[in-house]
């Protein structure tokens, strides 16, 4: 009898009960969802110290902003006349349309935190390198990711238009201020993508365009060839490898290093899911996403910054723009295209230049790193600065003042 | 039967379950604290406690006629939405006129003025300011002035100002001048028309472009009242003493001592009172560009002709400095 209600608990509960690694497999490929994982992962890909899932997240965040902007897209009008005034709607008279606005914001900005944390975490474990004696091409996904995270800050610069008021017009003109100054090519993709010479509304319905269909697409497409080379490339990068017995049967003891990826893996999944949507939904009820005037070409707000994920950009034209007398040597190909172009160029062949011994491949902080690893952080670390400095520090007319005697510019009452 | 429980494979991180339970009861939380907000709107508050109201004054059945829900007047033509009226309920009921109805419910104090100026035309930030699409008491009044150039012209802001009838709303003369603009005398505006005097009196247009009087030596003021605040320069106030530091301060400082201000003026210190300067702002401030439906078509005989009459202002005051108001310049040092 209790032998009947254990196995009948057992039905309802955990239907997926195999013998053998095989009958495992078989029962994984069946399903749509699980057949996405492979059959096992190493406890140490599994672990939370070695990823910290910093990929999952950035996908979770992903879908996150997918499902709010794709009902934003019901309210939300992309005219000139009318953009500013259905996000007022939304804020104050659409049922949840204040979650929707404020998750797919903090989702958005999070993302591109989290997609730049992520490239560092594969950079720290070289996880861009082959595993030694496995055929395996690991530079191929750094490149795709290279490409994903100039698609976010894409994605989310074209977003950041949207609301049409003077803090996303006026970011919008100096990015796209930047970019124009590339030599030769400039001015004409300047005109491409903001469809004349001023941000009007041929800018806005192309931001538009790129935000809600074009780049999504791309991002989805990558996404899932990221998703699927991972599993080409023989999992998360590691020295070592192990083959499956596919007909062993299972034992306890069978494996020390690995698990059975299901359902352990999905689980997993699941948690980082949940635990995502969590922070987003803290971040939705503690702050607002901000909205000033509507947006006019008559004045600029002052001081003009760019979003906050291209200020870096902005800061290094404001320190190479040199000044001699009256002549003035614009800071904005140097700053603004030369110095990051240089950067992202560097970034997407660096597999190529790493020469490091195999056995460095997915290792936190390898000793035979040690000078790239400096390098990298000196790097990271000057582009965060940059952006605290120029968000925190610069107030009306670019001075410079400590965050907390930042001045205001006072209001009309 | 037996066989299933041998076959079990051992399953690993079973662990992750808990904190999924965890989380998830976190996440149900919140999305509860998510649902109470959307579903307890502030505005709804008010309408049960104006209903209250409604069966106090008229009884049960007047309050059952009562529905519950947002309400906005649509002004067609400019396409401008005032949602004030989702709380301030009783704004056209003339009988929750008395001083026992809470303010929020009260009607409008003025009938001559409404039967002239019918909300479904008008609505309400037209002549009071504020925030017409906000839905909460802070977003529609006080909201942050940076993010919002139309501030609610409240009796607090005019007391703020030193205006000394502050309680009459004062500053909403400005948003009516905005319309009343060619007229040289509208009843009720005390402020407006004495500015109106004082700028025909001191000739502002021998030196101000206004509409169609051009002028070159200062800057044209025809839509002045639409200059953002990011456009004056306040780096040379460095003591706002004790006003509030803003655009209409600016004004203040300015007209006390327009050197002070924007030390490249060539405008002289007219000596003007305090009275006269609030005035006087305000009329600047009122240089709006309006929609043309809304602007005033004035009496021939009433018209508002601000004249430069021989090129040099020969009104007492005018760039002497020493007549005017009669007063000593309050403004005396040069550090400010």
């Amino acid at each position: 009898m209790r032998k009947t209600i254990r196995s009948l608990w057992l039905k309802l509960t955990w239907a997926f009960n195999p013998g053998t690694i095989k009958e495992a497999y078989r029962a994984r490929i069946k399903n749509f969802f699980l057949h996405w994982f492979p059959p096992k992962v190493t406890k140490r890909s599994f672990s939370w110290s070695y990823s910290f899932w910093l990929g999952t997240i950035s996908a979770v965040l992903f879908l996150i902003t997918l499902v709010t902007g794709v009902i934003l897209m019901f309210i939300y009008i992309p005219s000139t006349v009318r953009a500013y005034w259905s996000i007022e709607d939304i804020e104050f008279i659409t049922h949840y349309g204040w979650l929707l606005r404020y998750s797919h914001r903090w989702a958005g900005h999070l993302m591109v935190v989290v997609v730049f944390l992520h490239m560092m975490r594969v950079f720290y474990t070289a996880a861009y390198r082959e595993t030694p004696g496995r055929d395996s091409h690991r530079y191929v996904n750094w490149v795709v990711g290279v490409i994903l995270l100039l698609a976010t800050l894409f994605l989310a610069f074209t977003g950041y238009l949207l609301p049409w008021d003077q803090l996303s017009m006026w970011a919008v003109t100096v990015a796209t201020g930047i970019g124009r100054t590339t030599p030769i090519v400039g001015e004409t993709l300047y005109r491409m993508l903001v469809g004349g010479t001023t941000i009007d509304q041929e800018t806005l319905i192309r931001f538009y365009t790129f935000h809600c269909i074009a780049v999504p697409l791309v991002v989805i497409l990558l996404i899932s060839y990221h998703l699927w080379r991972i599993r080409k490339d023989g999992g998360l990068a590691s020295t070592v490898h192990y083959d499956v017995p596919l007909d062993e049967p299972i034992s306890e003891a069978e494996d020390t290093m690995r698990v059975l990826a299901v359902p352990a893996v999905p689980r997993r999944v699941f948690l980082v899911t949940i635990a995502t949507w969590i922070v987003v939904l803290i971040a939705t009820l503690l702050f607002r996403a901000p909205l000033l005037e509507p947006a006019t070409q008559a004045w600029t707000p002052n001081p003009a910054k760019a979003p906050w994920y291209f200020l870096w950009l902005q800061e290094l034209i404001s320190f190479t723009t040199i000044k001699i007398g009256h002549f003035v040597v614009n800071g904005g190909f140097v700053g603004g295209v030369f110095i990051p172009g240089v950067l992202f160029i560097v970034l997407a062949v660096w597999p190529f230049l790493d020469n490091s011994p195999p056995d460095s491949t997915g290792i936190w902080f390898h000793r035979t790193r040690l000078w790239q690893n400096v390098l990298f952080t000196i790097i990271c670390l000057t582009i965060v600065f940059l952006i605290l400095f120029s968000y925190y520090c610069r107030g009306p007319y670019w001075h410079v003042y400590w965050p907390w005697n930042r001045p205001e510019i006072p209001g009309r009452f | 039967m037996n066989t299933i429980e041998e076959k079990e494979i051992k399953d690993h991180y079973k662990s992750d379950s808990k904190w999924i339970y965890v989380l998830l009861a976190v996440l149900l939380f919140l999305t509860a604290v998510a649902f109470h907000r959307d579903a307890t709107p502030q505005w709804e508050q008010y309408q049960a406690q104006f209903r209250q109201i409604l069966t106090q004054k008229f009884g049960k059945k007047a309050s059952d006629n009562f529905s519950y829900g947002m309400k906005q007047i649509w002004i067609k033509d400019v396409n401008r939405i005032d949602r004030c009226t989702t709380c301030h309920l009783g704004i056209d009921i003339p009988k929750l006129s008395g001083e026992d109805i809470p303010l929020v419910f009260r009607t409008h104090p003025d009938k001559a003025l409404i039967d002239e100026h019918p909300f479904d035309k008008f609505g309400c930030t037209y002549c009071h300011g504020g925030k017409g699409y906000a839905l909460t008491v802070e977003e529609a009044h006080f909201s942050n002035p940076v993010g919002w150039e139309d501030m609610f012209l409240s009796a607090r802001l005019a007391n703020r100002y030193g205006f000394p009838d502050y309680k009459n709303l004062p500053l909403v003369e400005m948003n009516c001048n905005a319309c009343h603009l060619h007229e040289k005398e509208v009843a009720g505006l005390t402020y407006i028309n004495k500015a109106k005097e004082l700028f025909t009196e001191k000739m502002c247009t021998c030196c101000h472009t206004f509409s169609e009087y051009k002028a070159d030596v200062g800057p044209d003021l025809t839509y002045e009242g639409d200059k953002p605040n990011d456009l004056y320069d306040f780096s040379n106030i460095t003591n706002w003493g004790s006003l509030p530091p803003s655009v209409f301060s600016w004004h203040f400082l300015h007209f006390k001592a327009p050197y002070l201000v924007s030390p490249l003026s060539l405008m002289s210190n007219f000596n003007f009172k305090d009275q006269e300067i609030r005035s006087l702002i305000m009329l600047v401030l009122s240089f709006k560009n309006m929609p043309e439906r809304f602007v005033a078509k004035p009496d021939p005989k009433n018209v508002f002709k601000p004249e430069c009459v021989s090129g040099v202002p020969a009104a007492p005051g005018a760039f002497t400095g020493a007549t005017g108001a009669g007063v000593e310049p309050v403004v005396k040092n040069t550090k400010m």
